[in-house]
């Protein structure tokens, strides 16, 4: 493949990642933002392979494997099977601030994300310079996700958004990693498997996933 | 010269003429989607025979703006014709008087009239349709400035003509992802500005739930006939927006014959058929937003074109 049509396929991809993290900021259900995630899984995973064929690199063909394996697939069945009752609720998630609120910040956001990697992007690569805008935007807008969601779930989607916007920025900066990331798809389903049975513990006890719930703390006498 | 007129004349006609027809094939492929048999392809034109042999009534309370609305809404799509590539891939005498920017000003003036005509027959759904309309109008305005940003940074220009030219060039311009999410975000828009589906639901018949429909609930006879038929010629030149500017800029006649032109109908009829089938599918697989999830929606196409410019500037 040409560098040309490389870096090219690569923008969509990384438009695509992008688009994907703005689905779950804006959407509502749990089930929804769940199949927002696995998209943009796939479209990491995607974006891996194009660049591992690209630099012909098998660390970085590894690497795509690996998270194959790990984000849209292994993340989505545990949270699927650890938590099959918060997902099914139809009812709508909660968030602090209301969606077009969200997404004017998540716009702000995205700017601000280009204009702080600016310099950092300037003449290098064309293919690191489309990823580590769009990683570090994703990265932000998970951190936004993970403040304004009320829930525990769709906040356990927004520490895997988090992780696959760093992830995003890093495939495109090197590409002898493949331990490293081996360490952290590791790491990413460990989290997801203690926050999953964390708010299973919680709804068993209180009935609900709704975090919020939970801002104050109750010593002594119980009131 | 001669040439020119004829040719210009011939795109007003294909506008004027098939814009019922393409009503009615959407129409029908609707209800074939619901596994129903709906009403003949050529209905909208019957519908619009009754009407003109039917008795007007206005209220008395009207004013002149009542009157003049069922003129201007039926007038505009036409003008915008004469501006965009219908047929002809190369610019046509009217072609530079006003760019896409102008002409989606004098889709707006048609839009504003019909509100003012609502307000203006009394009937209190008019003027609640009025302000629904107002509403998504507005939220519909970012979203067009931004994809006319958009356009305007990747083509050097607005005129329809030129930016269609540009689309065309090479591969690359054409799967360019500011491109795909232009289109993305412009067919959202058409959704909201016709009165689709996830806005607005066209075959709605509970007044309290009506947004476009609600503004012409006054009209009869003549009057109604020409607001349906103008609606169906904004909906067929914002569909030649898309396909022939934005999304399949092909088949348009290259010849300066006046044969050429008349073979450019057949594959742009087709370019039309084949976009009423995704919005059918569009409209038959979703559901009505409730009126306070519009914003999100239209939010949405704001994000997409927003991205959009991003990567075209800073890339």
């Amino acid at each position: 493949m040409s560098m040309a049509v490389v870096a090219s396929l690569n923008t969509l991809f990384g438009v695509l990642f992008l688009l994907a993290t703005f689905m779950m900021l804006a959407l509502r259900q749990t089930q929804a933002i769940l199949h927002a995630y696995v998209a943009q899984a796939l479209l990491l995973v995607g974006s891996t392979a194009l660049l591992a064929v690209a630099a012909a690199s098998p660390e970085l063909a590894i690497v795509a494997f690996i998270t194959l394996v790990a984000k849209p697939l292994l993340v989505p069945a545990l949270i699927v099977r650890l938590l099959a009752p918060a997902l099914r609720a139809k009812r709508e998630v909660q968030a602090t601030i209301n969606v077009p609120a969200t997404l004017a910040l998540a716009l702000a956001i995205s700017l601000l994300a280009y204009f702080l990697t600016r310099p950092l992007v300037a003449g290098v690569d064309p293919v690191v310079q489309v990823n580590v805008p769009i990683g570090l935007d994703v990265l932000l807008l998970g951190v936004v996700m993970l403040a304004i969601r009320r829930e525990a779930v769709p906040q356990l989607m927004s520490l895997m958004v988090i992780d696959n916007g760093a992830f995003f920025a890093g495939i495109a900066i090197t590409t002898s990693s493949a331990l490293v990331e081996f360490a952290a798809a590791l790491e990413g389903v460990m989290v997801v498997m203690i926050v999953a049975l964390l708010t299973r513990a919680i709804a068993r006890s209180l009935g609900r996933t709704e975090v919020s719930a939970l801002a104050m703390l109750r010593e002594g006498k119980a009131p | 010269m001669t040439f020119r007129i004829v040719a210009n004349l011939l795109q007003v006609l294909f506008v004027l003429l098939l814009a019922p027809l393409a009503k009615g094939v959407l129409n029908r492929l609707k209800e074939r989607l619901q596994s129903r048999r709906g009403p003949p392809v050529l209905q909208p034109y019957y519908d619009l025979w009754k009407l003109f042999h039917k008795d007007e009534v206005i209220s008395e309370r009207a004013s002149w703006v009542f009157r003049i609305t069922p003129c201007i809404v039926f007038a505009a799509p036409l003008v915008v014709t004469l501006l965009i590539p219908v047929l002809t891939a190369y610019p046509l005498f009217m072609a530079f008087m006003a760019d896409m920017v102008g002409a989606g000003f004098i889709l707006a003036l048609a839009g504003f009239f019909s509100s003012a005509a609502a307000i203006d027959s009394a009937n209190p759904y008019g003027a609640m349709g009025a302000s629904r309309t107002r509403m998504v109008g507005f939220l519909v305005e970012p979203t067009f400035m931004m994809i006319f940003f958009a356009v305007s940074f990747a083509a050097d220009s607005t005129i329809p003509y030129l930016v269609q030219q540009k689309w065309v060039a090479s591969a690359s311009a054409f799967f360019a992802p500011s491109h795909l999410l232009v289109i993305v975000a412009f067919v959202m828009i058409i959704l909201a500005e016709t009165g689709k589906i996830p806005v607005d639901n066209p075959s709605g018949d509970f007044e309290l739930a009506m947004i476009d429909e609600a503004k012409n609930l006054e009209y009869s006879g003549r009057g109604a006939a020409l607001m349906q038929w103008g609606g169906s010629m904004k909906l067929l030149v914002l569909m030649c927006v898309l396909l022939n500017v934005l999304v399949t800029p092909w088949g348009l006649a290259n010849g300066t014959g006046l044969l050429d032109v008349v073979l450019a109908i057949p594959p742009i009829a087709l370019k039309v058929l084949l976009f009423l089938v995704v919005l059918a599918a569009i409209e038959a697989s979703l559901a009505k937003l409730r009126l306070f999830r519009i914003p999100e929606f239209l939010g949405a196409a704001f994000v997409t074109v927003f991205v959009a410019l991003i990567v075209q500037v800073f890339a």
